[in-house]
Parts: structure tokens; sequence; C-alpha cells
């Protein structure tokens, strides 16, 4: 009786291993292969969609009643969207500073791989050009003149929003003389006095985008609402939302305070259309 | 024989990501290219160029020429920039990009 080896086969089994690693390696490096195919894919689309938005605004700024361009921004702007590969997806917000204008445009761009479109959707970019003319400040009728998606918005979602806090409009949006710097500049949202600790509540349903301490806002509160509209809550006491969590309208998210740079309790709050502050009092009930 | 294997795969994945970003970096160069043709001259879209891109060569057409622009009209940079992906192998991989913009007055 003779015992037999261990291993009838080694050469085998070494073959199926030298197999098997040559395939897991094509796998991984096929992987690989379609991760840095998908970033290029992002990053071209993204890369088109600047290049698009740029030459967008500029086209739109350039044909604004403003700058006595012929045709109108909006064409304009869809015109050279289109030259760029990309789509105009909103035009031609515009805001005034003296004798400023700035028109904004926001576009979109499809990413080539079906896979990576599935995804992300239209990868959007959004810019802004000035038109700076000699003589007087911009007519507000100017900027009635241009129109547009974004300037239609307010109106179209007048009243969506609720009131966050129970209390008085303090100072609204708009320029104003900062009251700790002393400086003449924007405020980019109203505030809302009431007392240390009175609840914040949710102005819309939507995801919360962030919950943290940020400069001289204070604790801050952000929530993405989806259609290009998101809302932001600072000087904060107390944040009970959290970062990821999705929040149903008139859901307490924290209190108010005086964090970060203010003078006394209140709560400022922000309304963003297409990444931009707008006036959140139209928006409001 | 698994090492060159190992070594030959991940060279191949790290000059398809150069692919990739001398793509995005190629369509910034046509962005600038074509801002300064909105504005300024043909030679002056190549100085724009050249300051921007380096050493990297770069191949432009600009249409409509400098002096067939008119304010209002759109201008068209195109241009193909010389990938450092795989130039170590003796290869030389050109990558496209164009951008529009609406002349403007000088």
């Amino acid at each position: 009786m003779t015992a037999g080896p261990a291993h009838p086969h080694p050469a085998a089994d070494q073959g199926t291993a030298g197999l098997l690693t040559v395939l897991a390696g094509m796998l991984l490096t096929t992987l690989a292969l379609m991760t840095v195919a998908a970033a290029t894919d992002v990053g071209m689309a993204a890369a088109r969609a600047r290049t698009a938005a740029d030459a967008a605004a500029l086209a739109a700024a350039g044909t604004s009643p403003l700058a006595g361009g012929e045709g109108g921004p909006r064409p304009a702007a869809a015109l050279l969207a289109e030259a760029n590969g990309a789509r105009l997806v909103g035009c031609c917000s515009a805001a005034a500073e003296g004798r400023t204008l700035d028109v904004e445009v926001v576009v979109g761009v499809a990413p080539r791989l079906a896979m990576v479109r599935a995804r992300t959707g239209l990868v959007r970019a959004r810019a802004a050009a000035s038109v700076r003319p000699d003589g007087e400040a911009v007519d507000p009728a100017v900027l009635a003149l241009l129109g547009g998606d974004l300037l239609d918005r307010p109106a179209a979602d007048a009243g969506r929003l609720h009131r966050p806090v129970h209390g008085h409009v303090s100072s609204g949006y708009g320029p104003r003389v900062h009251p700790v710097s002393g400086r003449r500049r924007r405020h980019t949202g109203a505030d809302f006095a009431a007392p240390s600790g009175t609840p914040v509540v949710a102005a819309d349903a939507g995801l919360v985008t962030s919950a943290r301490w940020r400069g001289g806002y204070g604790k801050t509160v952000t929530i993405d609402h989806g259609d290009g509209l998101a809302t932001l809550y600072a000087h904060q006491s107390d944040l009970v939302a959290a970062p990821g969590t999705r929040v149903h309208r008139g859901q307490v998210i924290g209190a108010v305070g005086c964090t970060g740079v203010c003078t006394g309790p209140h709560l400022h709050f922000e309304v963003h259309r297409a990444g931009r502050p707008v006036d959140p009092l139209p928006y409001l009930r | 024989m698994l090492l060159p294997g190992i070594v030959l795969l991940l060279t191949l994945v790290l000059h398809a990501g150069l692919v990739g970003l001398d793509l995005v970096v190629a369509q910034g160069l046509a962005r600038e290219a074509a801002r300064t043709a909105a504005v300024d001259s043909d030679e002056a879209v190549r100085q724009a160029l050249d300051a921007a891109a380096g050493r990297r060569p770069v191949e432009l057409r600009v249409d409509p020429p400098a002096a067939r622009r008119q304010p209002g009209e759109t201008v068209t940079v195109r241009l193909r920039v010389r990938s450092r992906a795989f130039a170590a192998f003796g290869a030389h991989v050109w990558l496209p990009a164009e951008a529009t913009m609406r002349v403007e007055h000088r």
C-alpha cells in the first residue's frame, strides 16, 4: 500500500492561481480606468459649463438694454451656451449696484457617458458679467426689461416659505450700513428680532446641508429645498438639525441667539436662488 | 512576472488620469484664448495662450481671424494641446478643445 501525494496536480493549482491573479488584475485595472473615465467626464463637463457660463453671461450683459445691444440678452446667452455645448438653464437674473448692472446666467452640460449622466444629471455652472455704462445709476426699469427665469422665480415662489421664527423684521435685504463694521455693504438676508432661545423652524422641507459654526454667521444651518432654492439660518444659540438629515416644513432646527458677529439676539435668514442670495421677504407667507 | 504586470497596469491607469487632467487643462486654455479673441488680436491670443500653457505645445486656430471679427458676432477658438501622457514612451497624444465667445468692442 502506497500513500498518494497531498496534491495530485500541483502544476494545475499553480496555473489556476496565476489565472485568477491575472483576472483580478484585469478587473481592478478596468475598475480604475472606469473611475478615471468618469472623473474625466465630470471634470470636462464642469470645464465646458464654466466656459459656456462665462460666454453666456458676457453675451447677456453685452446685449442688455443698458449696453444698447441688439436682440436681447436671453437669445444671445442661449446662442453662446449652445455654441459651447451647453444648455441655458437660467437667464437673466440681474442686480444693480449704483452704476453697475450684474447679469447672471446658469448653464448645464450633460456628461458624455450615460452611466455618469444618469448619476449626475446636468453639470451646472453659474457666471455673472457686469455692465458699467457712463451716466446715471441703473434704472429699475432696465432690470424689469431684462426679465428671465431667475427674475421671475420670486413671483412664482411668492409665499412658498414658512416664516422661520416669530419676530419682527429688524433689518431687510439690500444695501445698509453694517451695525458692527460701520461699512456700507449689501445685507444678504433679513433679520428677525426675537428673544434668545426662541425656536427656529425650517422654512420648507429639505435636506440639511450643513449645521456648524460659520465665522461671522456664528452657529448656522443651511437647507437645500431642491429646484435651486436653499435657505440659511445664522447667529443661532443652539443647533438641533444634523447635517445630512431631511427636515420637514416647520420642524425646529435650532434656537435664536447672538453667535458670530452680532449686536443682539436675532435670526439672520437668507434665501438663495441658484446659489445667489435674494430678498427673502417675497418668499415668505 | 507579476511585478512587471502590476507596474504596467499602474502606468496605464496613471497615464489615463493624465489624459483626463490635460483634457480639462485644454478646455481652460480654450476658454482663455476665446476670451482674449473676443476683445483683442490673434497675436494677443497667441501670447495669452503661450503665457497660460507654459511649455506645453499648443496648436491654435481662431475663426474668424481678427480682420473679419465684428462686434456682436461669435469667435471660436479651436486648439490642440499635447498631453504629458505617454510622452515618456515616445507617443504624442494631442487633445482637442474649443470655446466660443461673443466679440466685444475693442
